[in-house]
């Protein structure tokens, strides 16, 4: 019994080694995983600049179930219309309603003609503006955060 | 594959076969050389690699959850055959019975789509079950919360109670159910439910699932919910209740000045709790080594106070790598039910997070004296067929739904041209 005794207090720090091996190896694994996951999602717009719009409290009520947040890669047109690269498909927003770009280090933002007009940090877009990270944009009442 | 680097899907896998053959090696010297310790060991693995076989090669979802929940079924086993080789080989077989639950519980929920308009279901079934175990029910340690079948075979319906609940407030959070029945709209129908069962559960003296409802439901509700009047009304009328029932019903009163002070009646409320902290106590750091402790002492230690053994023969060690676990499933779940876009998947993943989350925090919290102590099973360790077969299907339901996530792309994107 003694031989058990000493042998099973060895085991007993060999399992909390593996235990704490298999621990680490699944974290690594998990960490691998999003990463490559995030390498994938950017995978057809190599080094491309990359930006975002989350949604914000607005006025107005959409049907339509808003992302968390849309990825805007390089270059990006939103409107009402299938063709655009950010579909947002509700009345108040016109088929094609607003540019956004990267251009020379600079992220710019342009209105197509959309009836509703865009405003950004509530000045009405009438030439194209050079955006900020938070500023609020909001396309015909819909309120989004621009962000890096 | 290949061009990640480094990325080793076996290194774990190895490390749990490892962690199998010296456990089960052990276990088999301790035993004097009984056959059985070896065959349920190579059981285990057999069901370990068969199952993350599967899942690997059929694309199945996540590949992590279930290598973390064969490691702690793992440790628990190994200490089941230490206290009592019966129990590890009833829980042998209750561990194939949930795989095969698993695969089942993946395939009906990976191909059945109106899950979420089944809410009327839900709530007849559970109701259904509640009652039967009031009317049939046999009364186990002040609980009575079994459903007896012959002389053999019995099972707590409030598991599956658990499962069925969630599914049904799944039904009303991702508003898959609007129309309100009569006159009343689905959140006072939900709210109403919720109190129903806890009622049910309050005749049944099960008070560790009454916590895990109800912290379902407000974990659900602080999340979905807009704005936190309703959220506050609930917790205020709740502690109202936990009040009024701390002054009124003696179960609690026990319960509660057992958790203030266990030493006081050693002999008898206070025996459970003070063995267990005894128990933990000894470990220390790395544990006296399997089968070196006498983890015995403690009533009830291979269902609710299997984290006390745990403690006691591998160490705080042990203990933490047990919580580290959990806390890694719960963190895949979460983000699981962040990546998926249905919104009935959503809610339903969530939901079984919340509860394996929970039924985690309130045992092991018991059993170190944290909070007061309510019996409840700690998920995939503990000894019990229906907490094991649960475990497992709402494991193979997150399973799905993370496969579903990952294979939907393509459905989203022939979605979208269709519009």
């Amino acid at each position: 019994m003694t031989f058990y005794s000493f042998l099973s207090t060895i085991l007993s720090y060999v399992f909390t080694l593996i235990i704490y091996l298999f621990i680490f190896s699944v974290i690594r694994l998990i960490y691998l995983d999003v990463k490559k996951m995030s390498r994938f999602e950017n995978n057809n717009v190599s080094d491309a600049a990359c930006a975002s719009l989350k949604p914000i409290k607005s006025k107005v009520q959409t049907d339509y179930a808003l992302k968390n947040r849309y990825m805007i890669y390089d270059d990006a047109v939103i409107g009402r219309s299938r063709n655009c690269d950010i579909v947002i498909p509700e009345d108040f927003i016109s088929s094609n309603h607003v540019h956004i770009w990267y251009e020379d280090g600079e992220w710019y933002l342009e209105d197509l003609g959309s009836r509703n007009g865009t405003t950004v940090n509530e000045q009405r877009i009438l030439h194209p503006v050079i955006l900020d990270p938070e500023d609020i944009i909001s396309l015909g009442g819909l309120n989004f955060v621009f962000e890096l | 594959m290949s061009r990640f680097e480094g990325v080793n899907y076996k290194r774990p896998a190895l490390l749990l076969i490892l962690m199998n053959i010296f456990g089960f090696g052990l276990l088999f010297v301790a035993n004097d050389y009984n056959k059985n310790i070896l065959y349920i060991g190579l059981g285990i693995l057999g069901f370990f690699i068969l199952t993350y076989t599967i899942i690997i090669l059929c694309r199945m979802g996540d590949k992590f959850i279930v290598p973390m929940a064969c490691m702690l079924i793992t440790m628990g086993v190994i200490l089941l055959c230490r206290i009592n080789i019966d129990y590890g080989i009833k829980q042998i077989m209750w561990v194939a019975i949930g795989c095969v639950t698993f695969f089942l519980a993946y395939a009906i929920y990976y191909n059945f789509k109106y899950w979420h308009r089944l809410w009327f279901f839900y709530a007849i079934g559970a109701t259904a079950l509640f009652l039967a175990t009031l009317i049939f029910g046999k009364t186990v340690n002040g609980s009575k919360n079994w459903l007896q079948f012959g002389s053999f075979y019995a099972f707590q319906p409030s598991e599956l109670t658990k499962m069925l609940y969630i599914m049904f407030l799944a039904c009303y959070f991702s508003k898959s159910w609007s129309e309100p029945v009569g006159k009343i709209p689905p959140k006072y129908i939900s709210l109403g439910i919720t109190y129903l069962f806890i009622g049910f559960l309050v005749l049944q003296r099960d008070w560790g699932t009454i916590l895990v409802l109800y912290s379902i439901y407000i974990f659900m509700l602080y999340v979905y919910e807009e704005g936190y009047k309703f959220l506050i009304a609930n917790i205020g009328a709740a502690s109202i209740v936990a009040i009024l029932g701390y002054k009124f019903l003696y179960h609690i009163q026990v319960r509660v000045s057992t958790w203030l002070d266990p030493w006081s009646d050693i002999s008898n409320t206070g025996y459970q709790i003070t063995q267990s902290l005894f128990a933990i106590a000894s470990g220390g750091y790395f544990g006296r080594g399997i089968g070196n402790g006498s983890p015995n002492y403690i009533p009830e230690v291979h269902s609710d106070f299997i984290f006390a053994a745990v403690c006691e023969e591998m160490g705080v060690f042990g203990g933490a790598a047990i919580i580290i676990l959990f806390f890694l499933i719960a963190y895949r779940c979460f983000k699981i039910s962040i990546k998926t876009t249905n919104a009935y998947d959503k809610a339903v993943c969530f939901g079984l997070t919340v509860m394996f989350a929970m039924q985690t925090f309130i045992i092991v919290g018991g059993v170190t004296k944290m909070i007061p102590l309510t019996g409840i099973t700690l998920p995939f360790v503990s000894y019990g067929g229906t907490s094991i077969v649960v475990s497992f299907a709402s494991l193979g339901v997150i399973q799905a739904i993370s496969a579903k996530a990952e294979r939907g792309k393509n459905e989203k994107a022939g979605d979208r041209d269709e519009h």
